[in-house]
């Protein structure tokens, strides 16, 4: 799992609407805005990184939103994978021998 | 997993975003710091020169999480992609972790630490004793730290005698730190990134940062979002990302910007919106060798017409007057370069001349006015322009054919009289060119120590080069498996540097510490460790003493060491104690002459730079001087304002080679690729080079979109994927350069003509023919070296 800690901003005016938006990310859990209304602080989480990469993308270029900042990112069992048994089933899998071995240089 | 584990993570994870961002956050009571994280420990970010403060989270010894730190200076705790997951690097499956050495049947083997430093060591010595004490070289890196730069310096200049000390920041910031030098007497910048909030003007020019500096780019976005009067100038050949947001852009063919410069200059004048008051207080205009007057200057400079030059540049002349009246009347003008100034063959008269725009306006030593050298690498200024860590410089940035510092340094290394070789060794395109095996009398120096740097794939016109590393005694030290430790006879693993820690000093004068967080996987050690035990093992144990196994026990011996021989120079971090960089939560940016000292935002001004009140300097600085350029070599407290007469590219686009070629970065990864291409999400974005064509020369090319094109110069060909844009010129042609795979390595294309004065190569023009090949191909593979002993090919 991976876990960040994210600011989204919203475009003057059109915080409702991107509120609207965001609710459709079951990953996205808002926790408070802004004094303004126009950032909101939320924290996002994700199977792994390419949900994440996939989340953020679909933010950046949604409506209403000008732009999401990751300020933490929690990675601790993308860690642990990598340093044991579950090695291969991480986005870094093919990256290991054996994979390698099976799949030339495809990640 | 647990609800309760989950949702505390989270809880802790949005309350320290809140915190960053200034947001009050009403749950922040229920957030701890230590949500599964048993310790964060304070660092910097590895990849760019911006400097990001960083917090490594750990746990069980290993890294868990990281987020940016809120009270850095420079990223107000925001990372961009490539921070966030630098830890896909750490535990890389492909880091390398044992010495290896190759054998004689070509293939490495893996060997102990002692087997592998003794036979660098001996090697090491035989080739000097029998070539010459400048037959071994040394080619560091903007991304060791600052304590490994100064310590392999020392022992090659201070040890062996030998200037032959080079580093890849020659290959990116030389023109920078020549222009500095040149202009102001002393290198890097005059104020901080502070002046971005301060700005009414921003000039960005040879520099696309929303790609190779996002957070600073942040930085500038939010500033222009919240003051739309603010104006953003871009002055590029592409219409870049960072041009989206510009008020103002300035196309031109690459490697004229010189032209465009001096016209706008020419406008400033010409309308009377210079300021004679801080030329007349403050410079000294000169071609170089003459001091003239201003009239002189003028006269020189109405052969710069913004129609002439736009006849030169295809800049639009009307683009050029608005420029030059906003860069003179806003009131606060900050001006931002990076390598589409230095890489160039007048890439110090480049960075001269906007030096001369701000002199002429004195938009400089206030608020938002600053003339601002962005670097590429998180530690090329720390590292090795400050330690002076090429073959021209000591310590303090300083030459080594100045006998008077040299004596100093040698009195502070306590070494005899006359060790250190008044003679500059070779620069870096040299120091390759002159690099071959022991049977080829042409080439004097016989080995080379390389340390985080990648030359086998980031030298221009590679084929040149690529012999001598192969036939010489070449060591390397690095993490991963690159094109040189394809042609290396040693490998050494070396520590990330999350696992080793030490001080990087960014673009911004700002030294900060990383602390070590974890160990090193498997066998790999800290480059300082290698250094020292390599001293050992020849000799110089009493040169260089710190070679114990404490990484931050080491560090602080070699940083004690470099901050007491720069103790009394502008550079001064006498006051950035070891103690004190472990407790500073933003660093400190020099001068900082004393421990009480908070550091400097602005040199050169009164009542900010603590050098007026140095025992060093106060002496020749009038007690009513509020402004003055201390350095200026003359004493005279003055800037050189530079009539440089307009010189193009090295080559021009002709019959044959009909096309400029110029080369750069993107957003997600970073130099040649060793990291960032390890990193599954980068990867997918740019998994190959491409090359970038108008539309215009596509139709008359006939290629289209994802067609292979061959991309061929006098130096050597690339083929790859076109991808047709209008973000370019036409007749101009853009290719990044992080792609490993051979025949998308562009380097091969690119030009090694220097710069005559700084000595930095012209990656940025090439004159090129393009060709469609065939239709699109496939290539989107994500090349990597993935295996020490697969060959260069």
């Amino acid at each position: 799992m991976i876990f960040t800690g994210s600011i989204i901003s919203f475009e003057a005016g059109q915080s409702a609407e991107a509120l609207k938006l965001l609710e459709k990310f079951p990953e996205i859990e808002v926790h408070t805005f802004s004094e303004d209304g126009n950032n909101a602080v939320v924290s996002i989480e994700t199977n792994d990184s390419k949900a994440l990469e996939n989340i953020t993308d679909k933010l950046k270029k949604a409506d209403g939103i000008k732009d999401i900042a990751h300020h933490y990112m929690y990675f601790g069992e993308e860690t642990e994978k990598l340093l044991t048994e579950d090695a291969a089933s991480t986005e870094l899998g093919a990256f290991f021998k054996s994979a390698r071995i099976k799949n030339g240089k495809a990640l | 997993m647990n609800v309760s584990r989950r949702d505390f993570i989270k809880l802790t994870a949005a309350a320290s975003a809140a915190a960053a961002a200034g947001i009050s956050f009403p749950e922040a009571a229920q957030a701890q710091e230590s949500a599964d994280v048993e310790k964060w420990v304070k660092g910097t970010c590895r990849f760019c020169g911006t400097g990001c403060g960083v917090y490594v989270g750990v746990k069980d010894g290993k890294a868990v999480a990281i987020k940016g730190n809120p009270d850095a200076k420079t990223n107000f705790g925001f990372l961009c992609v490539k921070g966030f997951l630098a830890f896909k690097c750490m535990y890389h499956p492909d880091r390398l972790k044992m010495p290896l050495v190759r054998q004689k049947n070509g293939k490495f083997k893996e060997t102990s630490w002692n087997e592998a430093l003794d036979l660098v060591a001996n090697k090491f010595k035989y080739l000097r004793e029998k070539y010459g004490k400048d037959a071994v070289a040394y080619y560091g890196s903007g991304q060791c730290t600052t304590e490994e730069t100064y310590t392999f310096n020392k022992l090659w200049k201070g040890g062996f005698g030998s200037n032959m000390v080079e580093g890849n920041p020659r290959l990116c910031m030389a023109s920078a730190v020549a222009g500095y030098i040149s202009t102001f007497g002393s290198d890097e910048p005059m104020g901080s990134y502070s002046d971005i909030e301060s700005s009414k003007c921003i000039f960005i020019t040879g520099s696309n940062m929303s790609e190779c500096h996002p957070v600073i780019y942040r930085r500038v976005m939010r500033h222009k979002m919240k003051n739309p009067d603010v104006k953003i100038i871009v002055c590029e050949p592409r219409r870049t990302s960072t041009a989206k947001i510009a008020d103002l852009w300035l196309p031109n063919d690459p490697g004229t910007d010189l032209a465009v410069f001096h016209a706008m200059a020419n406008v400033i004048i010409a309308k009377n919106l210079h300021n004679m008051d801080f030329i007349n207080k403050h410079s000294r205009i000169t071609t170089g060798k003459d001091v003239v007057d201003f009239e002189e200057y003028k006269k020189f400079l109405s052969q710069f017409t913004p129609e002439a030059v736009e006849k030169l540049t295809r800049c639009p002349a009307d683009h050029i007057v608005k420029a030059a009246e906003w860069f003179a009347t806003s009131g606060a003008t900050l001006s931002m370069w990076c390598m589409g100034l230095n890489q160039r063959k007048r890439g110090m008269w480049a960075n001269n001349l906007v030096h001369n725009l701000h002199i002429i306006t004195g938009e400089m030593g206030k608020p938002g006015a600053d003339s601002f050298s962005l670097t590429g690498q998180p530690n090329a200024c720390g590292g090795v322009r400050e330690t002076g860590a090429l073959s021209h410089l000591l310590p303090g940035t300083k030459p080594v054919a100045n006998d008077k510092w040299r004596a100093h340094v040698e009195k502070a290394w306590n070494i005899p009289a006359g060790t250190i070789n008044p003679k500059p060794g070779f620069h870096t395109m040299l120091m390759f060119e002159k690099l071959g095996g022991e049977k080829d009398a042409e080439k004097p120096i016989k080995g080379m120590l390389v340390s985080t740097t990648n030359p086998a794939q980031s030298l221009p016109n590679l084929h040149k080069y690529v012999k001598g590393m192969q036939d010489s005694f070449l060591v390397v030290l690095d993490i991963f498996p690159t094109r040189t430790t394809q042609l290396a006879d040693v490998i050494l693993p070396a520590a990330f540097i999350y696992e080793k820690g030490g001080v990087y000093g960014c673009s911004e004068r700002r030294s900060q510490l990383t602390e070590k967080a974890v160990e090193p996987v498997g066998q790999a050690k800290p480059d300082l460790w290698i250094a020292a035990q390599i001293a050992k093992r020849m000799g110089f144990e009493k040169l260089i003493p710190w070679n114990g196994n404490d990484s931050m026990k080491a560090n602080e011996q070699a940083w004690t060491d470099y901050i007491t021989v720069t103790k009394d120079t502008e550079h001064t971090l006498w006051g950035a104690t070891y103690d004190r960089l472990k407790k500073e939560k933003a660093g400190i940016q020099w001068p900082c002459p004393s421990v009480d000292h908070p550091g400097t935002e602005r040199r050169y001004v009164r009542g900010q730079d603590p050098m007026f009140e140095h025992p060093a300097e106060k002496d020749h600085i009038p007690s009513d001087a509020t402004i003055y350029f201390y350095a200026d070599a003359k004493k005279e407290g003055k800037l050189n304002l530079f009539l440089r007469p307009y010189d193009g590219p090295g080559e021009m686009p002709d019959k044959e080679y009909t096309f400029f070629l110029t080369t750069g970065r993107v957003v997600e990864q970073w130099h040649t690729g060793t990291m960032t291409m390890r990193i599954p999400e980068i990867a997918r974005t740019h998994p190959n080079a491409y090359i970038e064509l108008h539309p215009d020369d596509a139709k008359q090319l006939g290629i289209t979109a994802g067609d292979m094109v061959e991309i061929v110069s006098r130096r050597g060909k690339s083929v790859m994927p076109a991808v047709i844009t209008k973000g370019t010129l036409p007749g101009v042609a853009f290719v990044p350069w992080h792609d490993q795979a051979m025949a998308r390595m562009i380097n091969f294309v690119c030009n090694d003509v220097v710069d005559p004065d700084s000595k930095e190569p012209e990656y940025k023009v090439a004159a090129v023919r393009i060709n469609r090949v065939s239709g699109p191909k496939d290539v989107a593979d994500k090349y990597i070296i993935d295996d020490v002993n697969a060959p260069f090919a």
